[in-house]
């Protein structure tokens, strides 16, 4: 640990010791989400986070999305939960919306239709890419597959009754997690 | 703990370009430094076991494709990238030293230093190097050109003149290839005595070149042996040559790459190689032939087929991948992978019905929660006033949630909110917020979703 627990900054080195030590395994799926985690906290990416549940399962996240500039999500978070597979990166994890999310491609339940997180999955892809991906389908759905078919045909239809129903909806995370 | 290294390491130190380094030399599936990379047609490079791995878990009615490209990838195609090995070797042995170097306090800084030292060269010193240069200039046309002999008195022409000595080697390089003329005049000690005395001949520049004891190498081969045994090995190096390229071209035919000569004793092909292990079309298998072939393997025979078809891909990833690599592990240990993989298969399966899929658990353990639920009507059927009834199910929801009613949600519930407690209060503040949420939202949705099943 000692290399990268000196590593520069004191946001990292602050986060490190926190970082998931009980992990006494060295399972290719532990040590390539060590790796991620390491490289989401590195790279930080504005507007999305994400960091494991608990020292214990570090198969379990949590992370957030802001709603890209420009569209009708803009200015509001949401609260997503990762679960990655003992297969992970040969499969996808499984994610899901916790805070309410009324778009054309997510269910009531959170679930999300997205191509890169059912068949067109690649080994390749990370907790990064999967949340920039997630943030961009909040700004373009596939209205052509929608899980939410009012959305979707609100989505161009009529904007402005679009936003009214999506803000009924919306649950700020601070309210998530007081619930 | 294994030491989880990150390319994001280099930044913040003095050597901050290293970071682009790092992270090439790293296979994109694992993260880690490649092991054993092996090369898809399509140009990108994984370790042995990611891709097979990665190959492995394609379902069958699809075609694997790179996970970088998505171009097809085939498992026979794969060709190991030995260039990239060695890299990843050197880059991984210097790494933990130049880290340290990068680390270091400016006031070890070396650009300072240099900058002053370079500024206060002595002029004699520089000089020297000058001189030295030329001395080196001088040795070069000495050795090369044929009229060094008077070269020596034209020092300022000579001076930084490599294009010329460049040519000069040329020349030779193109005389050398006739070296073997002289011999088949027999006029070997003539000419070498006129090439020592500043002849013209190629000689004089093959015995300066490194060969002093007038050995010359074989054109062919590069052995060096006396110029009468060149002639005689001549002939003897030609046929051997010949057959070899005769059996490449037909291994190439089969194996695909064509090695290049000099590669040849390179590659440690004198460790006897592991085999590799071949797929298997498992539908041709029923369960206990199956079972026998994994016997036959070496390998536990328990478990539903799923569990055997899954032990089977994953050993023949992990013999395979074990097999490309330059220290194999030993099947003991390989074997202790694959119950490691096994193990932490099934300790996610418990998760997933825990954690993840909510259906499954609410079916499961509908019983406990029809009991949850007939216990908390009970109880809210107690403690309403006659005001405040509401529906059934919404109370339900409530009394499960509502944490102050702990003591009427069954000791399951009870036993499961401590627990819970005990995680937060053991977490850092700064997950605090997740973990807390989370938690409890795994454990009270179920009640929620069984209650829409009813």
């Amino acid at each position: 640990m000692d290399s990268q627990n000196t590593t520069p900054t004191t946001f990292s080195s602050h986060k490190m010791q926190d970082a998931p030590t009980a992990m006494a395994d060295s399972h290719s799926v532990t040590k390539r989400l060590q790796s991620e985690l390491m490289q989401l906290m590195m790279s930080n990416v504005p507007g999305i986070s994400a960091f494991p549940v608990s020292d214990s399962n570090l198969c379990q996240w949590t992370g957030t999305i802001s709603g890209p500039e420009g569209t009708f999500y803009e200015g509001l978070t949401y609260k997503i939960s990762m679960t990655f597979p003992p297969n992970y990166p040969y499969h996808a994890p499984v994610i899901r919306f916790v805070s309410p999310m009324w778009h054309p491609n997510v269910d009531m339940s959170g679930n999300i239709c997205l191509d890169i997180l059912k068949e067109k999955w690649s080994a390749i892809y990370n907790v990064q890419t999967i949340l920039l991906s997630l943030q961009s389908l909040l700004g373009e759905p596939n209205n052509a597959s929608p899980l939410n078919a009012q959305a979707a045909d609100l989505w161009d239809g009529n904007p402005a009754e679009y936003k009214r129903l999506m803000m009924t909806h919306y649950k700020d995370i601070g309210e998530i997690n007081d619930e | 703990m294994d030491e989880i290294s990150d390319p994001s390491d280099w930044t913040g130190t003095r050597l901050p370009s290293l970071l682009m380094l790092d992270s090439s030399l790293r296979c994109r599936i694992c993260k880690d430094f490649f092991k054993s990379p092996f090369m898809t047609e399509c140009a990108h490079t994984f370790c042995s076991l990611c891709i097979r791995k990665c190959i492995a878990s394609t379902p069958t009615s699809e075609a694997a494709c790179c996970p970088i490209c998505r171009a097809p990838v085939l498992e026979i195609r794969l060709r190991r990238n030995q260039v990239v090995e060695d890299l990843v070797e050197w880059f991984e042995n210097a790494r933990a030293a130049i880290m340290t170097t990068a680390k270091e306090e400016p006031l070890v800084i070396t650009v300072p230093v240099v900058s002053t030292a370079s500024e206060c060269v002595s002029s004699s010193e520089r000089r020297g190097r000058k001189r030295r240069r030329d001395n080196v200039d001088e040795e070069q046309s000495t050795s090369l050109s044929p009229e060094s002999g008077e070269s020596s008195s034209r020092r300022a022409a000579r001076r930084g003149s490599r294009k010329v000595s460049y040519e000069v080697k040329l020349d030779i390089g193109d005389e050398s290839e006739d070296e073997a003329a002289p011999f088949d005049h027999g006029k070997k000690p003539d000419v070498r005595s006129s090439a020592s005395s500043k002849g013209d001949s190629s000689f004089i520049v093959l015995d300066d070149d490194g060969n002093p004891d007038g050995l010359v190498p074989c054109p062919v081969c590069n052995v060096e042996m006396t110029p009468q045994e060149v002639q005689i090995h001549l002939d003897d190096c030609f046929k051997e040559q010949e057959a070899k390229q005769a059996n490449q071209s037909e291994s190439s035919k089969s194996n695909g790459p064509i090695r290049t000569l000099q590669s040849q004793p390179l590659s440690k092909i004198t460790k006897k190689p592991l085999q590799r292990l071949p797929k298997l079309q498992y539908d041709l298998f029923n369960d206990s032939k199956l079972r026998s072939k994994l016997v036959e393997l070496g390998l536990p025979a328990y478990g539903t087929r799923v569990q055997l078809q899954q032990r089977h891909t994953e050993w023949v990833s992990l013999w395979n991948a074990n097999a490309d690599s330059n220290n194999p592990k030993t099947k003991k240990q390989l074997l202790r992978d694959l119950n490691d993989w096994e193990s932490n298969l099934a300790k996610y399966a418990i998760q997933k019905v825990s954690a993840n899929d909510l259906a499954a658990w609410g079916k499961t353990h509908s019983n406990d929660f029809d009991d949850l639920i007939a216990r908390a009507k009970k109880n809210v059927q107690k403690k309403l006033d006659p005001e405040q009834q509401r529906g059934t199910s919404g109370t339900v929801e409530f009394n499960v949630q509502s944490q102050h009613e702990r003591q009427d949600s069954g000791p399951e519930v009870v036993q499961k909110l401590d627990s819970i407690d005990k995680k937060i209060s053991g977490m850092t503040e700064e997950r605090m917020d997740y973990g807390c949420d989370v938690l409890t939202d795994t454990l009270i949705t179920p009640p929620v979703s069984s209650d829409a099943i009813m």
